[in-house]
């Protein structure tokens, strides 16, 4: 085979849960936003600006959750993200001052001030505070191709009825149309989620293509099409689009990816964690807890040796080399294809956007580094949805339940000492609503439709793969359990009202003001069009 | 059952049991069994009031649909909760399972009291 024949698709997936804590400037979950945005998000931007400005070819494909959606539209996050940035400004330049006669970490101490200095720049000036704008031009000038994911990022086959899952598809998709004004030709489903009739709710909103772990199809399908690198279709046509497992471990393992690279910046040595809490003026929690500040002195350094400083010229030409070591491996794993494919090979590398940049701090520069290397290379870098647009028909297969997370199935959201515990009063909660909104969604009331869309929004943010995920893994269990309890009890609480006929209209509006995911649709009549 | 971090209150008041499939080889059940309903399922055993202790039947099928439905194998846990919930082994990738929750009688009489929907477990097909 000729290599020019390979395609490699690089699908970026981005979602964090509603945080959104008004009656608290200082919450620290609300951090994962802030981090999330000053690490990967903006560095994902300006890198596909750059990528413009040189012309170098290539497209990227990016899910945005509605959750997520949601959060970069929000003025009290906008607002507190610029906070944050400043306060991280401010606690460089006073690093930058601390560490004058330490000179190698001085020198890093300017070079993270320049760093943050230049993202709050581009977040206010440069992208006017909106994020999800500049993605969406993006979208438009043809360099991403933007898709959805459903819902609140509920794992779609543990939910207990099917119109919930058809309702988390919905509106997702509305929330999309609204938003961007076209509607997303894939859906990522969350945590790739997968069982069997999930494609019929996806061709229903005419989605042409979703992405599903690779073990979800057969190796080989009936007539031998060979599922590694060519995708397949549901009788109607829906695409599957399957994780390349060799090209996720290399970027993702962290013990074999490149991540975990000598030469990389530490994670977890941040001075919010190894200085004297007078060194860390506001970003020490008036309770005193520690948090991470995004200033980080050290590379990871072989396992063993006391940890190196980190050295941002190294850490770059180490991109390089794995961007290089990646574009080589697709290329041979590509000529391993066989000569019989019914389609264009493939290889489609997918990831949690938030890896690039967070995780791993030189994400964003190999994501670059990939993209001006593969255009010197015979490959070429498409979207899913270019891949269709130039391919007659897939072979048919049914894919089989499946996610992307541990061992493939649902054991992380579904461990009986750790979260198992959590969907007996999801399920509950969820057929409740279902069976009042049967019995009163009739109702003229404006009252009684606002305090059912609320409890619809609640369900939906007790549902999120979040929670349980958390929960499995420990870390942040309090925060978790309490937004969990919090939605159940406003559902019912909601839900008592509208079977009494006595609706609270100022607890009503308080939730409504506070978790107002999805404001902008009709969610009793999209809920109503799911059943 | 782990105990559960929660203030709200885990009944429904309904009997209910429900099987999430975790992966080809396991799911997790759980249910609720009512004071109504615990004495109606037992009242159709000849023995009631003297032991029939609670079970839960987890019986797998080759195919789903009941015509034409192979004889059923069940695997069967005794429960001593009204509330609960457990992991169970399913055994065979891409079979059908339903859980029963219900009480035994003499001579393997079984009064079920709540069944699942019949629910598939994955197939394995190897990836990569």
């Amino acid at each position: 085979m000729t290599l020019d024949r390979g395609a490699l698709c690089l699908v970026l997936h981005a979602h964090l849960p509603l945080v959104r804590h008004p009656e608290n400037p200082h919450h620290l979950e609300e951090h994962w936003y802030f981090e999330a945005m000053a690490d990967c998000y903006l560095p994902i931007l300006s890198m596909l600006d750059r990528l413009n400005r040189d012309q170098i070819p290539g497209r990227l494909t990016l899910s945005l959750s509605p959750t997520l959606l949601s959060m970069l539209d929000d003025e009290l996050l906008r607002d507190r993200f610029e906070e944050y940035l400043e306060r991280r400004i401010a606690l460089a330049r006073s690093e930058f001052e601390r560490t004058r006669d330490l000179p190698t970490f001085h020198r890093l101490a300017g070079w993270y001030l320049g760093l943050f200095e230049d993202t709050l720049e581009e977040f206010q000036k440069t992208y006017q505070r909106d994020v999800a704008s500049a993605l969406a031009t993006h979208h438009q000038n043809g360099r991403l191709e933007l898709i959805t994911c459903a819902g609140t990022h509920a794992v779609l086959p543990l939910l207990h009825q099917e119109t919930t899952r058809r309702a988390h598809i919905d509106l997702a998709v509305e929330q999309f149309h609204a938003r961007f004004g076209f509607y997303p030709t894939g859906l990522w489903l969350p945590e790739c989620g997968y069982q069997p009739g999930l494609e019929r709710l996806l061709e229903q909103r005419d989605i042409r293509y979703t992405i599903l772990e690779c073990h979800a199809l057969p190796a080989n399908s009936t007539g031998g099409h060979n599922h590694r690198f060519c995708p397949a279709a549901s009788d109607n046509g829906l695409a599957f689009f399957t994780r390349d497992q060799a090209a996720s471990a290399q970027v993702w393992s962290a013990t074999t990816g490149y991540p975990g690279d000598p030469d990389y910046r530490e994670f977890y040595r941040d001075i919010g964690f190894d200085l004297e809490a007078i060194h860390l003026g506001s970003f020490l929690a008036p309770d005193g807890i520690r948090t991470q500040t995004g200033l980080k002195y050290y590379r990871i350094t072989q396992a063993g040796e006391p940890k190196l400083p980190y050295e941002p010229d190294l850490a770059q030409q180490k991109v390089a080399e794995h961007a290089a070591h990646f574009i080589a491996s697709r290329m041979e794993q590509l000529q391993s294809a066989p000569q019989t494919l019914p389609c264009r090979p493939l290889v489609l590398a997918a990831f949690d956007a938030e890896l690039f940049g967070h995780w791993w701090f030189e994400g964003p520069a190999f994501l670059e580094q990939l993209f001006r290397q593969v255009a010197a290379s015979p490959l070429d870098l498409v979207t899913p949805g270019d891949y269709l647009e130039a391919q007659s028909a897939l072979p048919v297969a049914s894919p089989g339940t499946s996610s992307w997370g541990y061992n493939g199935f649902f054991e992380a959201w579904l461990n009986p000492d750790r979260n198992a515990w959590l969907y007996r009063y999801l399920h509950h909660a969820e057929d409740r609503l279902w069976a009042s909104f049967h019995r009163v969604a009739v109702s003229t009331s404006q009252e009684k439709n606002e305090a059912l869309a609320q409890a619809i929004r609640e369900l939906l943010l007790a549902q999120g793969s979040d929670w349980s995920f958390i929960l499995n893994t420990g870390t942040a269990v309090e925060y978790a359990v309490s937004r969990i309890q919090d939605h159940l009890e406003t559902v019912h609480r909601l839900l008592d009202m509208v079977e009494n006929g006595e609706i609270d209209r100022s607890f009503v509006h308080a939730r409504q003001e506070r978790w107002g995911i999805f404001s902008g649709l009709d969610l009793v009549g999209l809920w109503s069009k799911a059943s | 059952m782990k105990a559960d971090p929660f203030i709200l209150d885990p009944s429904t008041d309904r009997d209910y049991v429900t099987l999430l499939v975790r992966d080809p080889d396991w799911a997790y059940v759980f249910w609720e069994a009512t004071a109504e309903g615990v004495t109606r399922s037992k009242s159709r055993l000849s023995n009631a009031g003297t032991g029939c202790p609670m079970v839960l039947r987890i019986y797998s099928f080759e195919r789903d649909n009941k015509a034409g439905r192979s004889k059923a194998e069940f695997a069967e846990y005794e429960v001593d909760q009204w509330l609960g919930g457990r992991l169970v082994l399913l055994g065979r990738p891409g079979t059908f399972h339903q859980a029963v929750l219900g009480f035994k009688g003499e001579g393997e009489t079984f009064s079920p009291l709540c069944r699942s929907p019949l629910v598939p477990s994955p197939q394995l097909f190897g990836g990569e």
